[in-house]
Parts: structure tokens; C-alpha cells; sequence
């Protein structure tokens, strides 16, 4: 091979690099604008590639402006609309349409059927049409809220009616409605206007005890003290927080409006968890270890002790029957979560992956407990454990996530994220970890969510 | 032909692509892989880190010793150092799991034994008050190593000058307020922060300090004295503070 042969042999071999390299950058460019162009419209539910191999149908649902046929509603018929929007895209069942797509006017059309022109909400992609309208008479509020099914052009029998209401019960019966909606499609009421109690810090450095609807939404202050207040749970109409405003971390319960002291033993007394007349809660008597006890929740007699160990036993969760709690343990070194017999009989370590696990939520359905764990990468996400052992992942590259509460249906957990850098907020999952999104849209500083049963 | 064509341009560009990118191959980089399965072992080891022995302080040491060689550019006499370091954060991890049930009961045993002791010799242990007069006697916070409640030197040294304190001063009761940084939960920190207190109660009982006098109140990661996100940051707020009674 001479000198000539040899740089003609070198110049082909540089030219087939390039050529590969402009093949693979250019094939990238055409993917995109074939993705573009290949996007098909909607007809009948959209599929979201969430995981991978998980996919979920969406329904679309049109949602167009409420109407308020007697005029001016001093503000209802937006509230009706805002919340008719927000919270059934947040039930993740549904694509609600953009109102934008709407290429025709629908506020020229009535509520009734013969009012509909279906061929119009078909051509826009929608499934099912939600129509509504408020009439303001005296000081109550009459809502009409109906469901069609676009193709079949008919109204659909909801298990919902409304009588006329005062203007603070118009979100409660707004979110009924939207409750028999999802049941109508998934066989199962929904759980929009059930509340969700939360602790917040302030500026000061102190914390205050809040009620919430799930939706972020109706805030209700609950201790009112200049002293951290913490780890709130809610049970049978009451809520159980702790409050050092005794200089002692004391179990405290609100009920009917007022709040009392009902566990004062010297050293923690923490994290109570109710069910069918048992409370469920940490002591540490006097400063000697943390272990988990039984409590009755009207004078705050210890009724047995069900963990005796020297590490650390904390952070008690009931299974929906009550025959069984999981909880938090240091017996192994770090927290992990064991499971025992609601008479603290058979102690047993349920999580084996990783050296954090803690603060664990029983499903109030079928045996799965979501906890949140320290990765490999010092971060914290959602993650599920079965009575088995069997461990599933529910967040994942999203910031710390911790705090999983379920919600009392267990088809949604409601968790604490710092995602977005704007500080731990709440943020809602469906229990399949497929569909996250943020409830508390304002403020920072929202901490140790749980949800009312 | 025309060397300025487009065509001629592009393969020029081309040139000094493949030769940048045959630069860049060829020029050391820090070993990141390396440095972070050496950190990934160790943070698996950690929490077993009190009974794990010297071996997962060494590994400690090895893997600070790779990140000045990175400094120093020397990425690999890095590498190897890193390489060793995760090798004995795993032997460490496995040491004290092979050893854990026993190790943490002979602690326990340890822990019982040395109240027994400080309750039969009723506080003659350890040195008399004999400070010079005029020394400013203050009350120094103890800080902890993460998800520990174990005490260093350095903490058992603050604790000397704290059990000075507390002997000149026989009638004052101290409470001993127990914290945690903010990673992790709100109610497991709230337990250790207690854990930290009680060690610090047992040790200063061992030394002869009335247990009437030591009060033990756990905050947990509630009230942080540092409100960064750094390593420094978070030491801080591993603590037990000392604070007076009237």
C-alpha cells in the first residue's frame, strides 16, 4: 500500500464515521417531528405511557364553563367550575379537555338533552360531558350538575342528588358529585371532600396543627399555641397531635372544638394511631426507651404494652381489621418496618432493602403498607411492602419523598415532597405511583400529612 | 475542486471533532465511579457503623484520603484508594452484621453495668473539684455522628468540662435536650434525640452526677440551630444541649 492508497483508505474510513454520526443525530431529528405528526386524536381514551409496562386509560371528560341562567352568582358558579376541573383531573381517571379546543360556543347551550348538539362534543374528543349550572335563591345555593355520554347522547344516572345548600357546603357537594362520577366509571365512589390532617411550620420556628380537604382546599387551624405542635393523626372524629407547649412532648387530642391533654408521661408521647376503640401510640416513660403501647383514648389509661425492646419501637399503623400494627423498630440497627399482632405477638421484620425505613401506612384494603426508605443515593422515596416482603417502588429522580399516608378508599397516598425546590409540600399519587400531582399549590413548609378514616 | 466547498468544510469539522474527541478520551478525569461506590458502601455500612469496628473508620479515612488525591489531581492514586475504600466499608458492613446480635447485647451489658457501677460507688469516681479559682466554668453542647447516638472523643471531652460544671455548682439541675438533624423522621428523630440524651444521662450517672439533677427532654429535628443543607450544617444540629435550671 503506497502513501496515496493509504490516506484514500483513511479519508473513507473518516467519511463512514461521519456518515454514522450524521445518521444518528439526524434520525433523532426525524423521531420528533414524526412523533409530532403521528399523534393521533383522541376518540375513545387516552393511554399514558407512565412506566414501563404500566399504562393507564384516561377518559376524556369536556367540562365546559358553569352556566348561572338567574345571573350574577357572586362568585359560585367559578368556584363550581374551578373545582369540577381540578379535582376530577386529579382523581386520575380522566383527560380533561382543554376549553380551548372547544370550536364552538358552549355557553349558548342548555343543560337538557335536546339542548346538546352531541356530533360537536364528539368531533372535540370528549367521552363524557359534564354540564352545570347555579341558582342563587335567598341565601342557599341550587346546584345542577349532570353527566352525558357524549356517544350515546344520553344523560347518565349518577347516585347524586342536591338539595339546595348554604353557600359553605357548595365544595362538599361538588365533590360528591364528582364522587359518584368516578364511581359511575370505576365501580367505586371516590373519596374528593374527605380531609387530611397536616402540621405546618411557621416562620418562628414553631408548628401548628391543620385540617385540610385532601384537595388542598377548606383550611382549618387546629392548635393555636406559641410551641411546636407535631405529628397529628385523626380517628373517629378526633384529631391526636403532640404539643410541647408543657415542655414535654404530650399526646393531645381536639375534639367538638377543643383540645386537652390526654397522655402526659414524662418523655415522648407520640404518633397515635386509632382504630375501633384502640389507641395505638409511642412512650417512652420517662425518658427510658421508646416503645410502642396501647392506650384507651378517653382517659389515656395504658391498657398493655405491646413492644418491649431497647432500640428504638415507634411509629405504630393499624391494619384495616385491627388485628395487626406495623411499625418502625431500630432493633436491627437502622428503622425498619416489622409487623406484629395487635396483642404484640408475633414481632416480625418485614423490609430488608436498605438501612432507612420508616414511617409506615397500612392500607385500608388488602395487606400493603407504604412506607418511605433511603436509597442507595441518600434520597428518600415511596415505596410499598407486602405481608410477604415483596417491596415496590412509588417515586422515583423526584426529590426526597416521604410521609405516605393512603387515602380511606387505598387507591391514593398523599405524601410530603421537596420536588421543585419551593420547600416539602403535598402531593397526591395514585397507589400505583403512576399520577403525582402537587395539592398544596400555595405556601411551604406543610409536613407529616394523614389522612381522616 | 473547491476547498471552500460546504462539502469540504463539513469534513474539516468532522476532523477536529474525532481528533477532540480522541483528546478527551485520552485525558484523565477523576474516578466518580469509583469515589461513588466507595461512598454507596459506606453509607450502607453506616448504619451498623458501631459495631463495624476500626475497619469502617479506616474505610472512612481511605475514601477522604481519595478525595484529597482528587485535588491534588492524581486521579489514579485516587482510584486505588477510593477502590480499597469501598472494599472495606463492605468487609466492615459484613463484619458487623456477623457480629450484631452479640455486639449490641455486650453494649447493653456494657451500658447496665456501668450504672451499676456509679450507683455502688456513689460518685467517688473521677476527679474531685479542684479547679483553679477564677476559671469560667461554662456548660458545652455534645454532638453525634449521623442516625448515631454513640459519643466520640471529642464529645466525652465537652462532657469533662460539663461534669466541672455541674460539681461546682451541686444544687442546679440541668436539662439535657436531645436533637437530630433534619433527614429522616419527624418521629424516629424524636426517639433518637432521646437515645442521645439517656447516653449522655448514663454517662454523666456513671461519673457520679446525681440522676435527680439531669432531666432529659427530646426535641428531635424540630428545633435546628443550623438551617443549611451542608455536612457542617447538619453536625451541628446532632446534639445535646445543656441547659440550667433555676
Amino acid at each position: 500500500m503506497n502513501i496515496k492508497q493509504f490516506s484514500l483508505a483513511m479519508l473513507r474510513s473518516i467519511a463512514a464515521v461521519v456518515l454514522i454520526a450524521s445518521l444518528a443525530f439526524g434520525s433523532e431529528a426525524f423521531a420528533q417531528t414524526s412523533q409530532e405528526q403521528d399523534a393521533p386524536p383522541p376518540v375513545s381514551g387516552i393511554e399514558i405511557d407512565v412506566r414501563v409496562g404500566a399504562r393507564r386509560v384516561l377518559v376524556p371528560l369536556a367540562v365546559p364553563d358553569t352556566q348561572q341562567p338567574a345571573g350574577e352568582s357572586q362568585g359560585v358558579s367559578t368556584r363550581v367550575q374551578e373545582i369540577l376541573r381540578r379535582n376530577l383531573d386529579l382523581a386520575g381517571y380522566f383527560q380533561i379537555l382543554p376549553v380551548d379546543s372547544f370550536f364552538f360556543d358552549p355557553s349558548k347551550e342548555g343543560l337538557s338533552p335536546a339542548d346538546i348538539n352531541f356530533q360537536n362534543w364528539f368531533n372535540v374528543g370528549a367521552q363524557g360531558l359534564i354540564k352545570s349550572a347555579v341558582r342563587v335563591q335567598g341565601d342557599k345555593i341550587q346546584l345542577d350538575l349532570r353527566l352525558y355520554a357524549v356517544d350515546k347522547g344520553r344523560p347518565i344516572t349518577l347516585k347524586w342528588t342536591a338539595q339546595p345548600v348554604a353557600r359553605g357546603e357548595v365544595d362538599a357537594q361538588v365533590n360528591d358529585f364528582i364522587n359518584a362520577v368516578i364511581e359511575h366509571y370505576t365501580g367505586q365512589r371516590g373519596i374528593f371532600g374527605t380531609r387530611i390532617v397536616y402540621a405546618q411550620r411557621d416562620p418562628n420556628g414553631l408548628k401548628q396543627i391543620f385540617s385540610m380537604d385532601m384537595d388542598g382546599t377548606n383550611r382549618v387551624q387546629i392548635t393555636r399555641n406559641r410551641a411546636i405542635n407535631l405529628l397529628p393523626t385523626a380517628g373517629s372524629g378526633a384529631v391526636y397531635y403532640t404539643s410541647y407547649q408543657d415542655n414535654n412532648p404530650d399526646l393531645w387530642v381536639y375534639r367538638g372544638g377543643e383540645n386537652k391533654k390526654l397522655s402526659s408521661r414524662r418523655g415522648q408521647n407520640s404518633g397515635a394511631a386509632y382504630c375501633n376503640g384502640k389507641l395505638a401510640l409511642t412512650l417512652s416513660m420517662g425518658g427510658e426507651n421508646a416503645d410502642v403501647y396501647l392506650i384507651d383514648p378517653n382517659d389515656g389509661k395504658i391498657l398493655r404494652r405491646l413492644t418491649d425492646h431497647w432500640a428504638i419501637d415507634t411509629s405504630p399503623t393499624w391494619s384495616a381489621d385491627c388485628s395487626q400494627i406495623a411499625f418502625v423498630s431500630g432493633r436491627s440497627g437502622g428503622p425498619q418496618i416489622y409487623v406484629m399482632n395487635a396483642d404484640g405477638s408475633d414481632q416480625r421484620r418485614l423490609t430488608h432493602q436498605g438501612s432507612y425505613n420508616s414511617n409506615p401506612s397500612w392500607a385500608p384494603r388488602g395487606d400493603l403498607i407504604a412506607f418511605s426508605a433511603r436509597d442507595q443515593f441518600n434520597r428518600f422515596d415511596i415505596f410499598t411492602v407486602d405481608l410477604q416482603g415483596n417491596i415496590e417502588r412509588l417515586s422515583q429522580d423526584q426529590g426526597n419523598n416521604e410521609e405516605p399516608t393512603f387515602s380511606p378508599d387505598g387507591r391514593y397516598l398523599i405524601f410530603t415532597s421537596d420536588r421543585g425546590g419551593r420547600g416539602k409540600r403535598l402531593w397526591l399519587m395514585t397507589s400505583d405511583g403512576e399520577i403525582q400531582r402537587l395539592i398544596t399549590t400555595d405556601g411551604a413548609g406543610f409536613t407529616e400529612p394523614s389522612w381522616s378514616r | 475542486m473547491n476547498m471552500n466547498s460546504p462539502y469540504w468544510s463539513r469534513i474539516g469539522l468532522m476532523l477536529t471533532w474525532l481528533l477532540a474527541t480522541t483528546f478527551l478520551l485520552g485525558c484523565p478525569k477523576p474516578p466518580q465511579k469509583a469515589l461513588d461506590d466507595a461512598e454507596r458502601a459506606l453509607l450502607e455500612a453506616q448504619e451498623k457503623s458501631d459495631c463495624a469496628g476500626e475497619k469502617f473508620r479506616a474505610a472512612e479515612k481511605l475514601l477522604a484520603e481519595a478525595r484529597a488525591l482528587v485535588e491534588k489531581e492524581d486521579y489514579d492514586a485516587a482510584e486505588r484508594k477510593a477502590r480499597a475504600a469501598e472494599k472495606l466499608a463492605i468487609e466492615a458492613r459484613e463484619y458487623a452484621e456477623l457480629t450484631w446480635e452479640d455486639c449490641q447485647r455486650r453494649k447493653e451489658l456494657e451500658r447496665q453495668a456501668q450504672n451499676q457501677n456509679a450507683s455502688n460507688t456513689g460518685g467517688t469516681v473521677g476527679e474531685t473539684d479542684n479547679d483553679p479559682s477564677g476559671e469560667q466554668l461554662v456548660l458545652s453542647t455534645v454532638y453525634f455522628p449521623y442516625d448515631s447516638a454513640e459519643m466520640d472523643p471529642a464529645s466525652k471531652q465537652a462532657l469533662e468540662d460539663n461534669m466541672r460544671w455541674l460539681r461546682k455548682n451541686a444544687a442546679r439541675s440541668v436539662i439535657l435536650e436531645g436533637h437530630t438533624d433534619e433527614r429522616g423522621t419527624a418521629e424516629y428523630n424524636l426517639a433518637l434525640g432521646e437515645r442521645r440524651a439517656r447516653v449522655v444521662r448514663q454517662y454523666l450517672i456513671q461519673f457520679g452526677i446525681d440522676s435527680e439533677r439531669l432531666i432529659i427532654l427530646s426535641y428531635g429535628e424540630e428545633k435546628p440551630i443550623a438551617f443549611g443543607q451542608t455536612e457542617g450544617d447538619f453536625g451541628r444540629n446532632r446534639r445535646v444541649e445543656f441547659l440550667p435550671q433555676k
